[in-house]
């Protein structure tokens, strides 16, 4: 009855972490998890397979990139990853059973998953450790359940085990062998004496991968670091948390030795939440190191963008804006709504960075390759896209997908005829690929389709470098060649409106009020041009000569009269209210007075600092 | 009785497959009065005696297909699979030894409703002159700014085999560039290693070294090698080099120098040096290459201009000749223009002499230096014995031929192509004859080549002729160029 309860209870103990698990995945992990997706492209091709398994370790990589190919759908990610966390508890948990059968080993076997789940916050540890690390687990399982019997001497079996484990999954075979000898060693195997000759075969096979030039330096065979992005820099608490395993050994035998088996004394329980709780404690601090907020909401942001979710990525902001990141997201998402320009103020704005921001070095940027590529920006995008498609394994299928559009816009069928043909071998990707293949060395329906004909469109006529000077250079050549791109239009008139740049937009007004995607003045514009108007108006001459204005500009600024305001696209009701502003504004400069116009270009110009 | 019946079953089934998998000669053909589409294009390039087999795919839906291959010992049939004709490594070798200095009759046929029809034939001629039995280039992705993986590998000609020489997955996905041999001896080689465990490595009789060679009188690292064939220098250009992106042109990009110079290494004595004629502020000097006899030093030179980007389509590089004593380590005092770009048109980029010292072949494209990026560039011959200039024709195409060397019996040139997709570059041989003609050339022959040429995601870089492989373990490399320090090299003033 007694023993009933404890199985019970422990059921619901596991199931509560289970729980306690799918939840933490899924609210923290599941943006970043279908951010690794979009870091490979896993392909049903016999070459491709082949080269994975090659290499050491290629079973575990080709395993992970199998796997990983399904997180294109969130849950499906946040699904298969707890399952996998499940699968490394249980067999922990089997693994330590056989060293000493009681429940409160079931909290211990709970570590390995819980630190797995903090190691796949940081999107540079490949998904492949994690494969690794069951994988190493399952041949554990294997050597305590059939290999290791106290009475048996098979190191063979377990030299052959080993070394199958290391060529399948790399440096957790090192892993493996240590916590086999530790394994052996605890149960006071025959074998104990021989099992410690595992390791120093693997340091040997290792140290002979390295001396063949197979892989570059001894970390990566041996350590985690074998599992993680080569460029970037890695924290020691890797190494801590992943030979933390033959430590639980260690401690569940201590559990046994010391301790009554049936009843575990007060002892026994206060030395094991000891450890949990200290082991907790690290990975806290260990999580508070690899947690990247900026980056997990920036993974957020490229699945509704990828996903074309214009109106959920504009939901997903994070308020109050932190960064770049989270402007340029935001007007993009305004952007491909069709309302950037009338809603540009409704939300905080810091510039033209707000709109686009260039990194002195623009490699792997997905962000800005969507922003080129919206704002017709073709060549540009292109440049950034192909970047950022040379992924950290593999390719980028989003940036492919961009890339093959830009070679179809380009007409350059042959290398568009590649990417389609790359993409054709992925399981997500292969229907979007095949349906490309209509426009290839079809002119005439690039031309009809609505995204592909705009791109083409919008190469300019005026032969220059992009990204030489500011964005909005490249967009005044873009809408001069194609002036029915409405999003390049939006992005140069909210481009103009942040930089409070008032004569190019009278330029702006001049040139294009009227066409089809300047049918109708937005309001923000409407606001700059009465002020533009009122500004010119109100200067003296002497003061515009001391600020670099000649007469001639002068009288031509002047010739924007509140007339000409009306004429092109200026509504009464807004110079009713700029009115009202300017004499608020005349009688006090205090900010707090101005709330009621906080979402005005005036109210911008006066009051935001760019 | 159980047993033997299930033995004859066994047997029977045996036999059955044995005779699948064999065809049996066709002997009735229909002729089709049309030329077969094939990849890569083969019809009546010449090739060398040793290369190996020239695999090709036919390009048509029928799936039973046979090539009539007629050479001096009569014809034969190859029977195609999955559209492709698989020539045994053996029987390849023995058709080229059998029709060396010959040609061989190639005829597809297919077979259609029962039916096999013949195409028109086309020919291979083969050559008696034998190539330099291995190539090394880079492999790297066509990208603008970023790359990932990359490499340097080795391929022996008369196979399919490829090997690496370093890959940058050893080296944290740094990039390595510029691999120069002297003389196509791989045991004299260099090569650079930039961004992370940067440095040039010299690799001379399997003794390496990792040079730093930044110094304070020169604008960068050493950029561009050629070696003196003496083996004791290498030529380099120093350049500072930038890259931007057309916002419409079909060629791309456009990357350029704003300054660049050429300098000489003494590799015994650890030092540059340089001449004024070749560090001139007036002027961008780049491509630096040695004569075969090691007395001159031929490179590109242009106008210093200084509104770049903007003013890109001025710059035009000529090709200039400047004498080199060895022995004294100096310079002529005057430059030979062998072209002038400013006169005659164009930009000449990667100037190479032909071993015997009897051509010169050079890349021209209408301005600028990075020719790779231009589809105007194309081949020219440079003949010494009458100074004549010729376009190299047959060898180029509509799109971009670039970098190119020769062969150590100077009668085959190995070049960079992007004619096949206008973006990834390929490499394609070419006969050059003792008169200075060039045959037509075919592309770098592997296993399955539509299928290989299709999936491969790499560009082809810096296409170098060897005489032997690199033996150099990869192990050496990485460890000298991740655990070594650099060597710092000076910079000796000389008159």
């Amino acid at each position: 009855m007694l023993k009933n309860k404890q199985t019970i209870s422990m059921v619901f103990v596991k199931f509560i972490f289970v729980l306690l698990l799918g939840y933490f995945v899924l609210t923290t992990l599941s943006f970043p998890l279908f951010y690794r997706e979009q870091q490979q492209l896993f392909l049903f091709d016999f070459d491709y397979v082949k080269s994975l398994l090659s290499e050491i370790s290629g079973f575990s990589v080709l395993i992970s990139r199998f796997l990983v190919q399904f997180f294109y759908n969130p849950i499906f990610a946040v699904i298969i990853t707890v399952l996998l966390l499940t699968l490394v508890a249980y067999l922990t948990e089997k693994i330590l059973y056989k060293l000493f059968s009681h429940l409160i080993v079931v909290f211990i076997a709970m570590i390995p998953s819980t630190i797995l789940t903090v190691f796949l916050i940081d999107n540079c540890f490949f998904y492949q450790g994690l494969i690794a690390f069951i994988l190493m687990l399952i041949a554990f399982d294997f050597y305590t359940g059939k290999i290791s019997d106290p009475n048996d001497k098979k190191f063979f079996e377990g030299l052959v085990l080993i070394l199958f484990v290391f060529y399948l999954a790399g440096p957790a075979a090192l892993l493996l062998s240590v916590s086999i000898f530790v394994f052996d060693s605890l149960k006071y195997r025959k074998i104990f004496g021989l099992s410690i000759f595992y390791p120093i075969v693997i340091l040997f096979v290792g140290w002979l991968v390295v001396r063949l030039g197979i892989v570059g330096a001894y970390s990566y065979i041996f350590t985690p670091k074998g599992y993680y992005e080569m460029t970037a820099p890695f924290s020691p608490y890797y190494q801590y948390c992943w030979f933390l395993f033959p430590v639980l050994l260690i401690l569940v035998s201590l559990l046994y030795f010391f301790f009554d088996i049936k009843k575990l004394n007060f002892c026994g329980v206060f030395m094991t939440v000891l450890f949990v709780s200290i082991t907790g404690f690290y990975l806290k601090k260990f999580f508070r190191v690899i947690n990247n907020p900026t980056m997990n909401k920036f993974t957020e942001y490229e699945y509704y963008t990828v996903n074309e979710e214009w109106k959920k990525l504009n939901h997903s902001i994070s308020f109050p804006i932190r960064n770049q990141n989270d402007a340029n997201y935001l007007n993009l998402s305004l952007a491909m709504q069709g309302k950037l320009v009338d809603d540009l103020f409704e939300y905080p704005q810091f510039g033209p960075r707000s709109l686009i921001f260039i990194p002195n070095e623009h490699v792997r940027d997905e962000r800005l390759a969507h922003l080129l590529f919206s704002m017709g920006n073709i060549s540009a995008a292109q440049n950034i896209a192909f970047n950022a498609c040379l992924s950290l394994s593999g390719y980028n299928p989003s940036m492919i997908k961009m890339i093959t559009q830009i070679e179809l816009m380009r007409g350059s069928y042959d290398v568009a005829l590649k990417y389609i043909e790359l993409l054709e071998k992925s399981f997500h990707y292969s229907v979007w690929a095949t349906e490309q293949r209509k426009y290839l060395y079809n002119d005439a329906l690039v031309e009809q389709d609505s995204v592909l004909s705009q791109g083409r469109k919008s190469f300019p006529d005026e032969e220059m470098f992009v990204l030489v000077e500011s964005p909005m250079d490249d967009l005044c050549r873009i809408i001069k060649t194609n002036p029915d791109n409405k999003v390049a239009m939006d992005y140069a008139l909210a481009y103009l409106l942040l930089a409070k740049d008032m004569n190019h937009i009278r330029e702006f007004v001049d040139r294009y009020y009227g066409s089809s995607c300047l049918k109708r003045l937005p309001v923000p514009i409407q606001e700059a041009l009465v002020f533009y108007s009122d500004y010119y108006h109100t200067l003296t001459i002497d003061y515009a000569e001391n600020h670099g204005i000649s007469l001639e500009q002068l009288k031509y600024h002047q010739t924007a009269d509140m007339n000409y305001c009306l004429q092109h696209g200026v509504e009464k009701k807004t110079i009713d209210r700029f009115l009202l502003f300017k004499n608020l504004y005349g009688k006090n400069r205090d900010v707090s007075s101005f709330a009621s116009y906080n979402k005005t270009f005036w109210y911008y110009m006066l009051f935001v600092q760019v | 009785m159980k047993k033997k019946v299930w033995r004859h079953i066994f047997f029977c089934l045996f036999i059955g497959m044995c005779f699948s998998c064999t065809h049996t000669s066709v002997s009735k053909f229909q002729v089709l009065d049309e030329d077969v589409s094939i990849f890569p294009d083969i019809k009546d390039v010449t090739i060398p005696c040793n290369i190996a087999p020239l695999n090709f795919n036919y390009i048509g839906g029928e799936t039973d297909i046979v090539l009539l291959v007629k050479g001096v010992n009569g014809e034969e049939q190859l029977f195609g699979k999955k559209g492709i004709f698989n020539f045994k490594k053996n029987h390849w070798k023995d058709l080229l030894s059998e029709n060396k200095g010959g040609r061989l009759s190639l005829t597809v046929a297919v077979r259609r409703n029962d039916k096999w029809f013949k195409y028109n034939p086309f020919h291979v001629n083969i050559s008696p002159d034998s190539i330099d039995p291995y190539i090394s280039y880079r492999l790297i992705p066509p990208g603008y700014e970023g790359w990932h993986s990359m490499g340097i590998y080795q391929r022996n000609l008369e196979s399919f085999d490829e090997e690496a020489i370093i890959e940058n997955k050893l080296t944290n996905y740094n990039c390595v560039n510029c691999h120069s041999y002297c003389q196509r001896n791989p045991n004299q080689m260099i090569f650079h290693s930039r961004a992370e465990f940067d440095g040039t490595v010299l690799i001379k009789d399997s003794v390496l070294e990792k040079i730093d060679t930044r110094t304070n009188a020169t604008i960068s690292s050493l950029v561009y090698p050629y070696w003196h064939p003496s083996g004791n220098y290498i030529a380099f250009s120093v350049n500072k080099t930038r890259q931007n992106f057309y916002n419409s042109h079909p060629n791309r990009i456009e990357v350029y120098d704003d300054a660049s110079d050429i300098v000489v290494y003494d590799i015994n004595k650890r030092e540059i040096f340089s001449s004024d004629l070749l560090k001139s502020v007036n002027a961008f000097e780049t491509f630096p290459t040695f004569s075969p006899d090691g007395k001159s030093l031929f490179y590109c030179s242009a106008n210093a201009i200084d509104s770049l980007p903007y003013k890109y389509k001025d710059v035009k590089y000529s090709l200039c000749r400047i004498d080199f004593d060895m022995d004294r380590k100096c310079f002529g005092n005057h430059v030979d223009t062998i072209y002038n770009a400013v006169s005659k048109g164009g930009s000449v980029s990667f100037p190479r002499i032909s071993p015997d010292g009897k051509y010169l072949v050079f890349t021209l494209h209408e301005y600028g230096n990075f020719s790779i990026w231009h589809k105007d560039a194309d081949l020219y011959l440079y003949d010494f014995s009458t100074n004549k200039i010729k376009s190299m024709k047959v060898v180029n195409s509509e799109n971009v031929e670039s970098y190119h060397s020769w062969s150590d019996n100077s009668r085959w040139m190995i070049f960079s192509s992007r004619r096949l997709d206008g973006l990834y570059t390929r490499l394609f041989i070419t006969h050059i004859n003792e008169e200075g003609i060039a045959s037509k050339p075919f592309l770098l022959p592997q296993s399955n080549p539509l299928e290989y040429y299709t999936k491969l995601m790499y560009s082809y870089n810096i296409p170098e002729f060897m005489l032997n492989p690199v033996n150099v373990n990869k192990y050496k490399i990485v460890d000298l160029l991740r655990n070594t320090r650099s060597k710092k090299v000076k910079y000796k003033s000389v008159k």
